[in-house]
């Protein structure tokens, strides 16, 4: 084996080890999150963070009372309301959330956007899921 | 000039070598740094409406594959399979929603106009008239009516246990539950004797019901919202193989078509006791809905007790045998149905009587947290490890 082999060999393995250390520690250190819309005076709804359309793939609407929000969810940034129906525009100005507890008000569609933690997750949990039953 | 070459070659070289180094790195530790951005857009559509009390999104995704075939055709193989547009995605999702909420007009049993099907045959009960309704309307009260008869056949106890005439009884409880004063024992009895399923006559045919008892009323909570969702899961299936997607109403989710990596739908279980943490995930087939009923849902406590809204007729109150149950079936309205009649018996013989039913799965939380399902749900379900619950074997 040349010496240049060896120091590629080397190098392979050590970037590999500190990618592996790093997957670890960031994939323990953070729970599932999950988004929960809410309305004052209903019922809420929590949905996997996993579970939502990424990035350009797709519209998600939600319904409110001068129109609605369209939200899109962005796996390095977090979730952003891209447009809403009403005048003031604070919910798109919020930009983006990504961590437990950050929420998007929507006043004049009455919604409330929330990042939750879905504790409770164990190891064998980490697995995407595609839907909360309430 | 030559020294030049040299130098840019040996630069390019060591790129290259980086580069490869770089790779073979990122393959060994599992491709934590996959190509990332490189994510080929495929057509999806989620829309979220509040609707019979509660929440319910709808998402649809155009099936990755077509996509692919929809390629190859265009290199001349000559099979086309559509690739669903955006726009269709979303006009199948907003005709779902619509059917929904026509669902939801029609069993509103708190409508201010007092137009809803279930307000104008509770006026009418007891004067002897038919009244015309929606074929919505009558499917409902139908298909409960065949549903009782298939439990209380397996199970004489479950008959007459999830009732559609409780109307009085349940806005005795509501009372209650919002004033946090208990209804009087004679006011239960009273509002009793207000229902019962005899009462109601229904006529599929002529589209057409009737109440044979005055002052009564219909109640569809128990299986609305189940109906509903299946309803959609018709109209959203009419995509095809091209698309999958669920309809998530909270307690009552649908899969429509099958994820295209294979995988199975994944659904989390909320934990009753502390329900912002979850406490099992499920697995569910293409088109199975989950309906979960459970004492966290809507309640109050009143004198120490937990008072929730899944009320008993044989004695007019609250049920405390479990903290949930979870039914699981290819339809959405027996889904619904039997999550709350397997709440309302002892779990022995809900599990009894599970067992005995085709097409039916059921996960139980008890009120002495323990937990278990049926049988074939054994292999479909992980549960987190939880301190406080007994997983009990069978």
């Amino acid at each position: 084996m040349a010496k240049t082999d060896r120091r590629i060999l080397a190098g392979i393995l050590a970037a590999a080890l500190i990618l592996l250390v790093f997957q670890y520690f960031a994939g323990s250190g953070s729970s599932e999150l999950a988004l929960e819309v809410s309305r004052p005076g209903e019922e809420r709804l929590r949905i996997p963070i996993s579970s939502l359309p990424q990035g350009e793939q797709g519209r998600w609407h939600i319904e409110g009372a001068a129109g609605g929000v369209y939200l899109s969810y962005w796996p390095e940034q977090g979730v952003h309301v891209d447009r809403a129906d009403c005048p003031d525009q604070a919910c798109v100005k919020t930009g983006f959330i990504n961590k437990a507890g950050q929420s998007i008000v929507c006043v004049p569609n009455q919604i409330i956007i929330r990042l939750v933690a879905l504790d409770g997750q164990g190891d064998r949990g980490k697995e995407e899921l595609d839907g909360i039953l309430k | 000039m030559t020294t030049r070459k040299d130098f840019s070659s040996v630069t390019k070289a060591y790129i290259k070598k980086a580069a490869f180094v770089f790779l073979c790195a990122a393959l060994l530790s599992g491709g934590a740094v996959s190509c990332g951005a490189e994510r080929a857009k495929v057509p999806s559509f989620s829309s979220t409406r509040f609707l019979m009390d509660t929440v319910v999104t709808i998402r649809l995704q155009a099936v990755e594959g077509s996509r692919t075939d929809r390629e190859a055709a265009a290199g001349g193989t000559g099979e086309t399979v559509a690739l669903p547009t955006e726009e269709e995605l979303e006009q199948l999702v907003l005709a779902a929603f619509s059917r929904m909420e026509e669902i939801a007009v029609k069993t509103n049993r708190h409508d201010p106009e007092e137009s809803s099907d279930l307000q104008k045959l509770e006026a009418q009960a007891g004067d002897g008239q038919w009244l015309e309704v929606s074929d919505d309307t009558v499917a409902i009260q139908e298909q409960v009516n065949r549903l009782e008869r298939e439990a209380a056949t397996a199970l004489p106890a479950a008959g007459g246990l999830v009732d559609t005439s409780l109307a009085r009884l349940i806005d005795l409880w509501m009372t209650a539950r919002e004033s946090k004063v208990l209804p009087r024992e004679e006011d239960i009895q009273s509002a009793l004797a207000l229902s019962g399923m005899d009462y109601i006559e229904t006529d599929l045919a002529g589209g057409r019901m009737r109440l044979n008892l005055a002052d009564m009323g219909l109640d569809y909570g128990a299986v609305a919202k189940g109906y509903a969702v299946e309803e959609a899961g018709r109209i959203l299936a009419q995509g095809g193989a091209a698309v999958y997607g669920i309809v998530d109403a909270g307690g009552n989710i649908k899969t429509i078509g099958q994820k295209p990596d294979g995988s199975p739908w994944q659904i989390g279980l909320t934990d009753p006791v502390n329900p912002q943490e979850l406490l099992a995930s499920i697995e569910l087939a293409a088109g199975q809905v989950a309906a979960t009923s459970g004492d966290y849902q809507r309640y109050e406590d009143i004198e120490g007790r937990r008072y929730h809204h899944i009320l008993s007729p044989a004695d007019g109150r609250p049920v405390w045998h479990s903290h949930s149950v979870t039914a699981i079936s290819s339809d959405g309205l027996k889904a619904d149905y039997y999550s709350t009649l397997l709440f309302l018996l002892p779990p022995q013989d809900a599990l009894q009587l599970a067992e005995s039913i085709p097409d039916l799965e059921a996960v139980w939380v008890t009120s002495a947290k323990e937990l278990f399902t049926t049988s074939g749900l054994q292999d479909r379900i992980k549960w987190q490890d939880k301190a406080g619950y007994k997983l009990k074997d069978w």
